[in-house]
């Protein structure tokens, strides 16, 4: 039996059972389920009636008027909603003619709709296509990426926003292809919507309701604080409230009360302390929930991407964020216990002056302009860092598809590598000038771990380098991982080239 | 097969012995499929009370052409996606309700597994979640890669792929274990 015939039978082979607890209650609730959904049924009744009337064409035309009142009952009965941090999700069939509003408000019956209300209709024409109400000020686009996730269609939408405010479509035809449409519905909100089953009698619609204000990056707050000392007759200030910037000394009386010091800290709005630890110098939080993303995560995450991990995250880290000497710095996406979420990177450590400097920047809604200012304060050495991740991520997937194609075995060399990564349209003069590449004579057989390539160009400023893995991942190597390596001592890597210099 | 043709007309038509049957039929599939994904009897729980009750609640407008046990995996698939998404860099461990399967189903036991299912879910919490998604999807709720492609929004080769990568990945953490 080969390997992995010997782990499909073994994870196949895997079953998990419902005990009696959990078997009960799952069918209880199951059961109540479908009593609730018969009540519900029972007394949306007259439904029915509008559905059929509804289906001859000449009254759908004569009573249009009517027909935005009544389709609100429609719509509404088989919404589902969930409450998504700041963004809600609903789901429902829209059918031919039958008006919708998008909004959170309006997915919910309302006593008295009203025309304006309404957002979308399904257009029976063509096929299918969704369409705005005549005459409204709702505003529609379709997502012209190819089978995006609902992350990436929501950060298109909200990098396209003014595009979708000065767009003159009335209509958008799905495809299997591109099922995202963005809508600034009538009460000015952002709505993501997925359309599924699209044909002439109507969809499935998924859609997401949010702010039209695309959250950004406010400006880059650099500080620095001095660690904590409960020795200090004179206490300076070492503790900082992320929200407000407000910086903060710990009085004497504090620090000896060690039962009263975290209220203390909470009530101040502390969310972090300058430290010191075995670990090293950095930065303690209090209530603050973080984590280290690498050190690409400064530059290489955008503001939405930033809110959309952390709006959910609710785990408190109790480990330091701490300073590696002679290293980049790893971006530490935060939430603070008010709810702030931004980014954290720390700069420097002066252990003489007994300091720790770091910068950090929030997400914030609706700032026009801002987000400008702060991806010109991203030093080039950053942006270079984001780059080299995300290159060196494709590339993986290129070794990874000539592999596929080639019996599982990797590329004897990057230059037979260069149709393929232009058939993804990479860029191969890039791969040629940066990527050191160690996957020759390795095979798809060999394990996830295996070093297939990395960026030599990095690794040339001595701090590290990204790498990419046989099974797809990559991850900064620090210079003692890239030392065990061996990488860039002359003993794999192409020879031939010559590693070009990183500017800071 | 024909079976589920039968149980999707009769669910369809409002049948509560369908929907028992179809929640008896495929309960433990799910739940197995959605500890594989979450390596969290809690979470597990959670999702697939989700799942289940969202599906008896759509006999009316329910139109499902394909496979039964693949749409259900599906949304316990989906489900599971959004919890891991709210926890991502957090792998969840499995806990003391997950009891060893000694045949006698105790009366506050959640969860029964045998110890070789604990150890593989233990090894699957260490695949990346697409990764893990398309084994599981696969080899368990037994979606074909054309599915799992559809529901992951690549192509058929990259599903594929990310199979070949999640075993091989399991065989490594797995080998000398079992």
């Amino acid at each position: 039996m080969r390997p992995s015939e010997r782990i499909e039978k073994i994870v196949k082979g895997m079953s998990f059972k419902a005990g009696k607890e959990m078997d009960g209650r799952l069918w209880a609730d199951a059961l109540q389920a479908t009593t609730r959904v018969e009540k519900t049924r029972a007394a949306l009744g007259p439904r029915r009636i509008w559905e059929t009337v509804m289906k001859r064409k000449a009254v759908q035309l004569t009573a249009a008027a009517m027909l935005l009142v009544a389709a609100l009952a429609v719509g509404v009965e088989t919404l589902r909603l969930n409450k998504l941090d700041k963004a809600y999700a609903f789901s429902t069939r829209i059918r031919a003619n039958m008006a919708l509003d998008l909004d959170p408000k309006g997915a919910l019956p309302l006593a008295q709709p009203r025309p304006e209300d309404f957002d979308v209709t399904w257009d029976s024409e063509g096929g299918g296509a969704l369409k705005t109400m005549a005459g409204s000020t709702v505003r529609i686009l379709a997502c012209p990426y190819i089978r995006p996730d609902w992350d990436g269609a929501v950060s298109w939408a909200y990098t396209n926003i003014e595009k979708l405010k000065e767009s003159t479509a009335v209509r958008v035809i799905p495809t299997e292809q591109n099922p995202f449409v963005a809508v600034l519905t009538s009460e000015g909100n952002l709505a993501v919507v997925k359309i599924g089953g699209g044909t002439e009698v109507g969809a499935w619609l998924s859609w997401r309701v949010d702010k039209s204000t695309v959250p950004q990056y406010g400006p880059v707050q650099t500080v620095t604080l001095h660690f904590a000392d409960k020795e200090d007759t004179a206490p300076q200030e070492c503790a900082i409230d992320l929200d407000t910037g407000r910086l903060i000394a710990i009085p004497l009386q504090v620090w000896k009360s060690s039962d009263g010091l975290l209220a203390w800290l909470e009530q101040s709005g502390v969310d972090a302390i300058a430290s010191r630890t075995d670990g090293g110098y950095g930065l303690n939080g209090v209530g603050l929930i973080f984590w280290a993303w690498g050190p690409a995560a400064w530059a290489g995450t955008s503001a939405v991407g930033l809110r959309g991990q952390m709006a959910s995250a609710s785990d408190q880290s109790r480990t330091p964020i701490v300073f590696k000497e002679g290293q980049y710095q790893s971006g530490c996406a935060f939430k603070t216990r008010e709810g702030g979420i931004g980014m954290l990177q720390l700069l420097a450590v002066d252990a003489s002056r007994s300091t720790v400097q770091f910068r950090y920047r929030l997400v914030q809604e609706d700032l026009a302009g801002v987000a400008a200012t702060a991806a010109a304060e991203d030093t080039s050495s950053e942006q270079r860092l984001a780059e080299s991740l995300h290159r060196i991520r494709q590339f993986g997937l290129i070794a990874f598809m000539y592999a596929e194609k080639h019996d599982g075995q990797y590329a004897s060399s990057l230059e037979v590598l260069k149709e393929y990564a232009e058939k993804m349209e990479q860029d191969y003069q890039w791969i040629a000038d940066n990527v050191g590449y160690v996957g020759a004579g390795k095979t798809a057989r060999d394990p996830g771990s295996t070093l297939i390539a990395y960026d030599k160009a990095l690794l040339a400023a001595g701090k590290g380098t990204h790498a990419v893995f046989r099974d797809g991942h990559a991850e900064f190597l620090t210079p003692d991982e890239v030392r065990e390596r061996g990488l860039g001592s002359g003993s794999s890597g192409n020879p031939a080239t010559t590693p070009k210099p990183l500017h800071d | 097969m024909i079976e589920d043709e039968w149980l999707k007309l009769r669910f369809k038509a409002g049948s509560l012995d369908a929907l028992q049957r179809i929640y008896q039929k495929y309960r433990d599939c799910l739940l197995t499929v959605a500890m594989a994904l979450l390596n969290d009897s809690h979470a597990a729980e959670d999702v697939l009370h989700d799942v289940f009750v969202t599906f008896a609640q759509s006999a009316d407008r329910f139109g499902l052409r394909g496979n039964l046990k693949g749409y259900l995996a599906t949304c316990v698939a989906n489900r599971a996606k959004d919890r891991l998404r709210g926890k991502k860099h957090e792998p969840g461990s499995l806990d003391a309700d997950v009891a060893l399967d000694s045949g006698l189903d105790g009366p506050g036991t959640r969860i029964m597994a045998t110890e070789q299912s604990r150890m593989v879910s233990e090894a699957m919490a260490q695949l990346p979640n697409e990764q893990r998604e398309v084994v599981v999807l696969h080899l368990n709720a037994e979606m074909t890669f054309r599915e799992v492609a559809r529901l992951q929004s690549i192509s058929v080769s990259t599903a594929k792929g990310r199979y070949r990568y999640g075993l091989e990945k399991l065989r490594s953490i797995l080998d000398g274990r079992l």
